[in-house]
């Protein structure tokens, strides 16, 4: 009865930050440069007839043997950015020198030893997403639990362990929040994003932060750095407005500094009434409703600031700003419609990082990030005795972060990391226990890459101590959690690739696992996750009628042990850790690109995800085996874009097989299956140095009513339209 | 389907007999059947014995010129023309029999604005009756706060038949968002829903009489002298009339009021403070007591903190289980003498979370969790006239007990693991086990429906 406010408030509340990413030179533009380094010299796709102009990255992701999976026909389409798909290689950081083809990527399988899906700049303007849930949900292996409308919580929970197993990185550096454990996708918007990726398991980009390591899954944001042609400033102007008083206009400018510095300022606010139609249906009555107290208003403002200083290394700045007042609708009631909650957030974090090749064999890389994030939640109703409740929670986090990567030798690299943390937690909370963390992480990580090879092998060190003002202080937290994995193409002609894996991971109990609403639990060890993967990957391009074709395949297993749950003992719930959780899976993903005649050229992706994820807990539990809550067993998406000279097109496909909303798997806890489509149109003009793109949506095309949480009813048929002028 | 189908048949071999009839008699004047109407259709819905009501349909005849209406009428034999019941302009076929009473046959005579046609056609009425007679229990879950699956599980005592979701069976539309309590009194039953401030009333049968919206969110019901009083969780106590189905009157209490119990024409409130446990204004820990005919709070007993359960027994002593602060102070039991209005703890049994009261005994059960929140629990009955308590024995082991309950001569012990539907055990008085059935997730409550059919 009482979890209401504090896992509304904790949701809902996270920091974000940012910092650099890893090989942050990897990527910049639109422009992504294959680095097909090794890549095969014969391959049929290292064929220079590929001349797309692509810019898309494809992400191909894992593999999935299970036979199971091939039967099924996925055929999912990546649309994302077109098709493109090439790997990223991530890692390329060291050997950059690859050749680098700027302008016409070929799309290529990816090389990655684990999966690893992206959309860059290009697929998110083709494809019309808005933000960051919309780009999340083209991939393969994900579930994005969508509380419905702009201001509704998402999170992401990769391969069904679970939203809190996957970090978040804004350029480099995690978004974390001790309180909630998750991270709430809803505030990014994609404005100033350039590319989104999402590694599962260990990636192969050896050199990041060892926060990147301490997650079963990662979700990268990676933002732009400005790019000067024949003038020192760049500048847009994005105004965008939709259904359900959607208002959203951004503001973003780029400046040079000389010949070292650039700077960039981004801003923009989003409000929205959210106040959309949907049908409830309760047993045979059919009403027509309105989503209620729906509403948000949310100011974002970010500056960066970059240095290039040659041999001296390259620094970066960022300084975000987020502020928001939302409506919690929460879940519809059949009678009762009142809603009175609201929340406040307010984020302001300010992170830096700096890299340097010292020579041949070392590259230092050093970040560090202060956060702040407050969030006010309110409830107003005469069953509390001030008439209303108020919970204000205060987080503070000091981050830092040095890496060295070492290459001694052609094809061998090692890295050592070592994070610090110290995260704070401030509440209203009567005999609050105020904890404070220091959590200190160190990865050592070696690598080996050639043509056709690619191994990887890391171990985290992770010690974790807390500090409480009130109550029972838990047990410092040690643990060594190792990762491998294994990519090889065998034979020497084709791309085909064979990959493996195996990731062993685990999160620590939240500050709201462990201290917080009576639930808290100080005895709780932290909840443990195993990945293994098994996948093959496949690209080509075969003549003048298919530029490129890419498949991978991967079948996995992981576990979860100690799943930490909450679970009512007589009217309060106490969080333990009772819960084990098995998953089989597969997930598969395609992509091509095709030319047509009149400059027009057809790009499609699909993704397929099977997911066996049950609870094994209790033998004798009458949710033995059943298939944990929220979690489909299939899902797929397509997506089929017609790019040509006059109006760009895409139309985009989810398709989401039943869940339940309840460990229990009866016919009242299911959540019927449904198919959501939608289309985008765009067109960019030119007139000289000024730019104008033309966009539209039209979303969920059919209107289907549908829920991705049960009783928070998702927005039917909408649009969207966007103007952007740059300059 | 079946009753349709003889009625109709009924109605047809009524039609040949009349036809049979009028061609045999070839002495009678003939009757001119041009005018009636045919295959005239009527099933009974009034669930009471003799009366009826329902729609009357029919197909028109083949001549009706110079006709501009059908009159109906209740017959006694098919022909003769008791009691009119109504009629309807000419081109519509229906008609709606309003409640009436049954005199064996409808009848529908074509006429014009002066006179009738001289032959009608005319059905036998089935009465429907409805068998009310009850014997059930029902088992009510609260559901999952936000899931509106809060549900209704009808247990047939004679066929040991398990029906869930009754009351959405019954009435086409679900409880909602966590029930939290249901008493039946008199043929009536009411059922509170906590997460949409109503109160379902319903026959035994758990057919919906009224959704009576409540000011408040209620929790917990008793019922004494016409009345059925309700606790709201925004501190008031809500006086509900049994006949008229309305609220009339409200008094204040304390923070977030749970059971309540009536004793020496008092009201015993549980004021739980629950919703400000993290607050500095902290749990309550009082007691309210209303007198029941002026409706008004004579006084407030303080009791140990944050108090929901309350029982009273015979002999005018109300139990008060207080639920602590999940911390020091423990689960505890009071005993309030109602002539005195004095509180103790009750010391042959000072520690309970949950109570049932049946015929001189207190049954109870007493959660208590070592650091890991690993659970043990301990039954206990206590005889309230002779003050001895001892370990409550009985047939089987409930691990996760969740609520307790006495109704009719039995006690009843629901389990919950908070994730899967749980189950409900009966015992006897003896611990003996005598029934177990799943119910829905999170069962709360189990009340006896008995009625005999007169």
């Amino acid at each position: 009865m009482r979890a209401r406010s504090c896992t509304r408030s904790c949701e809902s509340l996270e920091p974000r930050q940012i910092l650099l990413p890893l090989p942050v030179d990897r990527w910049e533009g639109s422009r992504q440069r294959v680095d097909e380094p090794e890549n095969l010299p014969g391959s049929c796709y290292a064929t220079p007839r590929v001349k797309a102009l692509v810019n898309r990255v494809i992400i191909m992701r894992d593999l999935c043997p299970i036979i199971r999976c091939l039967c099924v026909f996925s055929v999912w389409l990546l649309s994302l950015s077109a098709v493109s798909g090439q790997q990223i290689d991530t890692t390329a950081y060291h050997e950059l020198s690859g050749v680098e083809v700027v302008e016409k990527a070929r799309p290529s399988v990816t090389r990655e030893g684990t999966p690893l899906q992206i959309m860059d700049r290009a697929g998110i303007d083709r494809l019309g997403v808005q933000d960051l849930s919309e780009a999340v949900k083209r991939f393969s292996g994900v579930t994005v639990q969508d509380y419905g409308g702009i201001g509704g919580l998402k999170t992401v929970s990769v391969r069904s362990l679970g939203a809190k197993h996957t970090a978040v990185s804004y350029d480099g550096v995690t978004i974390t929040d001790a309180q909630s454990g998750q991270v709430d996708i809803s505030r990014f918007s994609l404005d100033n994003v350039e590319m989104v990726s999402l590694s599962i398991g260990q990636s192969d980009d050896i050199f990041q932060t060892a926060r990147v390591y301490a997650s079963a899954g990662a979700l990268n944001i990676q933002t732009g750095k400005p790019k000067f042609e024949d003038k020192s400033f760049n500048t847009y102007l994005k105004v965008k407005g939709g259904s359900f008083g959607f208002f959203n206009p951004v503001l973003h400018y780029d400046q040079k500094l000389g010949k070292r510095w650039s700077a960039s300022l981004h801003g923009d606010f989003t409000r929205a009434d959210g106040q959309y139609p949907y049908t409830l249906i309760n047993g045979n009555l059919e009403t027509r409703e309105k989503r209620r107290n729906s509403d948000i208003r949310s100011y974002h403002l970010e500056g960066n600031l970059f240095g290039d200083f040659g041999k001296g290394g390259e620094f970066s700045f960022k300084a975000y700003y987020f502020d928001s007042e939302r409506g919690l609708p929460g879940s519809v009631n059949l009678y009762n419609k009142n809603t009175s909650e609201r929340l406040w957030d307010n984020n302001f974090f300010v992170q830096s990082g700096y890299k340097n090749i010292l020579s041949e064999k070392f590259t230092l890389r050093a970040m560090a990030k202060y956060n702040y994030a407050f969030t006010r939640y309110l409830d107003v109703n005469d069953k509390y005795a001030a008439g209303e409740q108020v919970d204000r929670n205060t987080q503070n986090e000091y981050y830092g972060s040095v890496g060295l990567l070492y290459t001694p030798v052609k094809n061998v690299s090692a890295t050592l990391t070592t994070d610090l943390t110290r995260s704070t937690l401030d509440n209203n909370f009567v005999d609050g226990p105020n904890p404070k963390r220091m959590a200190s992480q160190s990865v050592l990580a070696v690598q080996y890459k050639d043509n056709r090879f690619t191994a990887t092998g890391s171990l985290l060190g992770t010690y974790i101590t807390d500090k409480v003002e009130q109550g029972e202080k838990p047990a410092d937290k040690k643990r060594l959690s190792p990762a491998v994995s294994l990519s090889w193409r065998p034979f020497p002609e084709s791309t085909l690739r064979v990959r493996v894996s195996y990731k062993d991971i685990f999160r620590v109990p939240t500050f709201t696992d462990l201290y917080y609403l009576r639930m808290g639990n100080t005895n709780l060890k932290p909840e443990e996750t195993s990945q293994y993967n098994v996948g093959v990957t496949w690209s080509a391009s075969c003549g003048d009628w298919l530029r490129h074709f890419s498949i991978s395949a991967d079948g996995y297993y992981n576990t979860v042990k100690d799943k930490i749950v909450a679970l009512p003992t007589m009217y309060i719930w106490r969080m333990m850790n009772l819960g084990e959780v098995n998953i089989k899976g597969a997930d598969l993903n395609l992509s091509a690109q095709f030319p047509l005649p009149l400059k027009m050229e057809l790009l499609l992706a699909s993704t397929y995800s099977y997911q066996y994820a049950v609870d094994i807990t209790d033998p004798e539990a009458k949710n033995y085996k059943d298939q944990i809550p929220y979690t489909p067993r299939h899902s797929g998406t397509v997506s089929v874009s017609l790019e040509n000279p006059w109006v760009n097109v895409s139309y985009i496909l989810t398709a989401v097989g039943d869940r339940y909303a309840l460990p229990q798997n009866i016919d009242q806890n299911r959540i019927d299956s449904y198919i959501e489509q939608s289309l985008s149109l765009n067109r960019d003009f030119r007139f000289r140095r000024f730019g104008l793109r033309l966009q539209g949506e039209l979303l969920n095309l059919a209107n289907v009513n549908y829920d991705v949480i049960q009783y928070y009813p998702m927005p039917g048929r909408s649009w969207r339209l966007s103007i952007c002028l740059s300059y | 389907m079946k009753k349709k189908n003889f009625i109709c048949i009924s109605a047809l071999c009524a039609l040949m007999s009349f036809s049979f009839v009028g061609c045999s008699d070839d002495d009678d004047p003939i009757v001119d059947q041009s005018h009636v109407v045919s295959n005239l259709n009527f099933t009974d819905e009034n669930p009471e014995a003799l009366k009826i009501s329902g729609t009357l349909s029919w197909e028109a005849p083949t001549l009706t010129d110079g006709f501009t209406k059908y009159v109906i009428y209740s017959s006694s034999d098919g022909t003769s023309k008791d009691a009119k019941i109504g009629e309807v302009a000419i081109g519509t076929n229906t008609f709606a029999v309003p409640y009436t009473v049954s005199l064996g046959y409808l009848l529908v005579v074509t006429a014009s604005e002066s006179n009738e046609d001289s032959a009608g056609a005319s059905i036998p009425v089935t009465d429907y009756v409805e068998d009310d007679s009850v014997s059930a229990l029902y088992f009510l879950s609260s559901g999952n706060m936000g899931n509106n699956n809060a549900s209704l599980t009808m247990y047939d005592i004679e066929s040991g038949k398990v029906t869930q979701d009754y009351f959405k069976e019954r009435n086409g539309r679900g409880l909602g968002d966590t029930a939290q309590d249901m008493i039946v009194y008199g043929d009536k039953m009411y059922i509170a829903v906590y997460g949409e401030s109503t109160i379902e009333v319903t026959n035994l049968k758990a057919k919906s009489i009224k959704q009576i919206k409540t000011e408040g969110q209620p929790r917990a019901m008793v019922a004494d002298g016409g009345k059925v009083y309700v606790t709201y969780y925004n501190g008031y106590v809500a006086r509900l009339d049994t006949a008229s189905l309305e609220v009339d009157a409200t008094v204040a209490v304390g923070r977030n009021p749970e059971q309540l119990a009536v004793a020496n024409n008092k009201l015993y409130v549980a004021n739980s403070g629950g919703m400000d446990y993290n607050t500095e204004v902290g749990y309550d820990k009082t007691v309210s007591v209303i007198d029941i005919p002026s409706f008004v709070e004579t006084k407030k007993l303080e009791v140990v903190l944050n108090p929901t359960s309350v029982q009273a027994d015979k002999q005018g002593n109300v139990y008060v289980v207080s639920m602590g602060n999940y911390g020091d102070i423990l689960n505890t039991m009071q005993c309030i003498d109602s002539k005195t209005d004095e509180v103790s703890v009750l010391k042959a049994c000072p520690n309970a979370t949950e109570m049932a009261y049946l015929d001189g005994t207190l049954y109870t059960f007493y959660s208590q969790y070592d650091a890991n929140w690993n659970t043990t629990i301990t039954f206990t009955n206590y005889n309230t006239e002779t003050g001895v308590a001892q370990e409550w024995t009985k047939d089987a082991t409930i691990a996760k007990p969740y609520k307790m309950c006495a109704t009719g001569s039995n006690i009843y012990v629901t389990e919950s693991d908070y994730t899967n539907n749980g189950d409900v055990y009966g015992f006897d008085a003896n611990g003996k086990l005598i029934l177990k059935a799943e119910a829905g997730l999170n069962p709360m409550k189990v009340v006896l429906a008995q009625k005999d059919n007169i």
